[in-house]
């Protein structure tokens, strides 16, 4: 590949990848890029999933929190972000929130749970309200419940055939 | 991480003091260590107290104190059931804990009944299979230390984690089982007062009333009963606690340190005070939510928010119950793995002829060296363990059956239970990838349970129970 | 189909009452054996 092809291909490949973080906060680039540690598109099994918006090489040089000297050198993340919640609803326009998750400034992932089948929406917003972030889409399908079944119907009757064995011939046995 | 509740000095200073006065205790009760069962087996004599102690405390692990939220906080009501019935594994290990001192009551470790009982192709694959699941517990207790402390107090984790090993060796060490099952007393106190404070301030202050309602409202796949994921966690989870007590060297050491007659009591002592506590560490990870508080990584939701409601205090509180818990495993697990180490592949395989003295001081060196091993495996941090000590599911729950039978049945032949170790793992692995970590346990268990069967009806061994009596040596 | 709040009340309270026993259970046993010199 010669330079000038490299450089066209390079060139692309940022283009592209900006176009793929569709999301714009007001006329700018969001600040903070939201993603699902899970994978882009990986349907989430058990309500359970996680995000994360690492630190930008950029925005590195953020404001430091007051912790005294000698914690804060020990902190292994203390970058701070603009971010103070995290919006999930139901749509994408977020009309309907279903949650409202306050952030912390130095907080970059977070661990959330319980979720009933269906699409989500999520994205970091400030004090004002305005977003800082991408939007994530997360789609919930848990299991089916066949395949639930015959999984713990196999567990139960295996437990069932142990105790039973435990019960007439290990409690029971005399020497 | 959101701050660090504890300072580095705090975490220090806590730090100095539980390791003087557990080494300090560990030499004091090693001064009366004379033979090689004093040091591996605690002279054969422990009593009910301290019998029921160190099972409970040792089965307490950084598991019990940070997973059990955790799997409260991903699968809600099930996983917090599901870990609880963990507890089954101590209670139906009771009856055999009677049966195994009385069937071997000179023999050291879990490897010496699986030669003499099974020969030795089924002793070598059981080796492999218990010294992967001893070595993967052993890593992730290491690991948990240091991140726990990481995140307390931002100490770094490789100074945390190091400064726990070394304890927990050095008292071990010094004292052998007898200091393990002390110091497992003392540790099981602290844990219970602690974890009881942390949840009746969580009951009291939180309400358990806006805590439901709260989950119904934003998060009702944590009070489902029909939670799918969670379904198939729980007989899985079941049979790897389950497998985990019949197979470890732990828990076969204990039962042969017992005083004739306390195995059996001691056991059941301990799974029915144990079955509580994963609901009571569980049941705060419910909270969190209603609070506010969604954790970095799940593992962490426990001790946030002991945090949150108890402010520096309840890190404090936390430092020290999961400090304990995990002390109280890592040295009998270092105990039980250089027991297995030191009479299983030493004495079985190397030097055949060795004295029990010549035992007793390779077992300290040994327990040195599984230390330093630990600390070289916890260095870089595998993010991974966690999920490494689940992977091991399906190697512990081939052993299920053969266990059972193997102390029951006088026909079960030793070819068929080397087939139900292989093929039970191999299945229980295709599974953990075919599927998920819910199931390697599970298909491990199920593979291994048919072959069995099929050995028991195609074969009749006729084992003689005598040549248990006198622990014959490997020929 | 979700837990009752009764179920999971009494769930929680019971296992905290059962873990209070704990404590209690192992300092009286190891009073006992320390009485009849049986801890070791």
């Amino acid at each position: 590949m010669t330079k000038k092809t490299m450089a066209v291909f390079l060139f692309l490949l940022m283009f592209t990848s900006g176009a793929l973080g569709n999301d714009q906060c007001g006329t700018m680039q969001c600040p903070l890029t939201l993603e699902l540690k899970e994978g882009k598109d990986e349907i989430i099994t058990s309500g359970h999933f996680n995000l994360i918006w690492p630190v930008k090489e950029a925005l590195s040089k953020g404001e430091r929190e007051d912790d005294g000297p000698g914690i804060a050198d020990a902190l292994v993340d203390d970058e701070t972000h603009a971010a103070t919640q995290l919006l999930i609803a139901t749509d994408q326009s977020f009309s309907q929130v279903t949650h409202t998750i306050p952030i912390h400034s130095t907080k970059r992932k977070i661990s959330l749970t319980g979720f009933s089948d269906g699409e989500y929406y999520a994205r970091l917003f400030d004090g004002h309200n305005e977003p800082v972030s991408n939007t994530v889409k997360v789609k919930v399908k848990h299991h089916s419940m066949g395949r639930v079944w015959i999984i713990f119907t196999s567990g139960a009757v295996l437990f069932a055939l142990l105790i039973a064995y435990m019960v007439a011939k290990v409690f029971r046995h005399k020497e | 991480m959101d701050y660090n509740p504890i300072s580095i000095n705090t975490a220090l200073i806590l730090l100095v003091i539980f390791g003087i006065v557990w080494i300090f205790f560990g030499w004091w009760l090693g001064r009366k260590n004379k033979t090689l069962d004093d040091f591996m087996l605690a002279g054969r004599n422990v009593g009910l107290a301290f019998a029921g102690a160190t099972a409970m405390a040792t089965w307490i692990t950084s598991n019990t104190t940070l997973v059990a939220p955790q799997l409260t906080y991903e699968l809600g009501i099930w996983g917090m059931v599901g870990y609880s019935l963990a507890a089954l594994g101590l209670i139906l290990f009771a009856p055999m804990a009677k049966r195994i001192k009385e069937l071997m009551p000179e023999g050291y470790t879990c490897g010496d009944f699986i030669r003499v009982r099974y020969g030795k192709p089924a002793w070598i694959a059981f080796l492999i299979v218990s010294f992967c699941y001893a070595m993967g517990w052993l890593v992730s207790l290491g690991m948990a230390g240091g991140v726990l402390l990481d995140t307390l107090s931002g100490l770094n984790y490789k100074v945390g984690m190091t400064v726990i090993l070394a304890i927990c060796v050095s008292y071990t060490l010094l004292g052998g089982l007898r200091a393990v099952i002390a110091t497992d007393y003392v540790q099981t106190i602290i844990i219970i007062v602690g974890v009881l404070i942390i949840g009746f301030v969580c009951y009291q202050s939180v309400g358990l009333e806006s805590v439901y309602e709260f989950n119904k409202e934003k998060h009702p796949e944590l009070l489902s009963l029909l939670f799918p994921a969670a379904m198939m966690f729980l007989f899985n989870n079941i049979f790897f606690g389950i497998g985990e007590i019949f197979h470890s060297n732990v828990w076969w050491s204990r039962a042969l340190a017992f005083r004739p007659g306390i195995g059996k009591k001691a056991y059941l002592l301990s799974g029915f005070l144990w079955l509580p506590i994963p609901i009571v560490t569980g049941f705060v990870a419910l909270a969190a939510p209603s609070l506010g508080l969604y954790p970095d990584s799940s593992d962490m939701v426990g001790p946030m928010v002991a945090a949150k409601l108890l402010g520096d205090i309840g890190a404090i509180f936390v430092f020290i119950v999961v400090f304990s818990a995990l002390a109280s495993s890592l040295d009998s697990l270092l105990a039980a793995t250089s027991d297995l180490v030191t009479r299983d592949i030493y004495n079985g395989l190397i030097d055949k002829a060795a004295s029990k003295e010549k035992l007793h001081k390779l077992s300290k060196l040994v327990i040195l060296g599984l230390g330093v091993v630990t600390w070289i495996l916890c260095l870089p941090k595998i993010t991974t363990l966690g999920a490494l000590l689940n992977f091991t599911g399906a190697f512990v729950a081939s052993t299920i059956w053969p266990i059972v039978l193997g102390l029951y049945q006088r026909r079960m032949s030793g070819n068929f239970v080397t087939a139900a170790f292989v093929l039970g793992t191999t299945c229980g692995l295709i599974g953990y990838h075919m599927i998920g970590f819910y199931v390697a346990a599970l298909f491990s268990c199920i593979t291994s349970f048919v072959i069995c069967m099929v050995g028991l009806i195609v074969k009749d061994d006729k084992f003689d129970w005598q040549r248990l009596k006198h622990m014959e040596k490997m020929q | 189909m979700i837990i009752s709040l009764e179920a999971l009340e009494t769930l929680v309270l019971v296992a905290m009452g059962v873990t209070c026993l704990s404590p209690i259970i192992l300092i009286i046993l190891l009073i006992r054996d320390w009485l009849k010199e049986e801890l070791w």
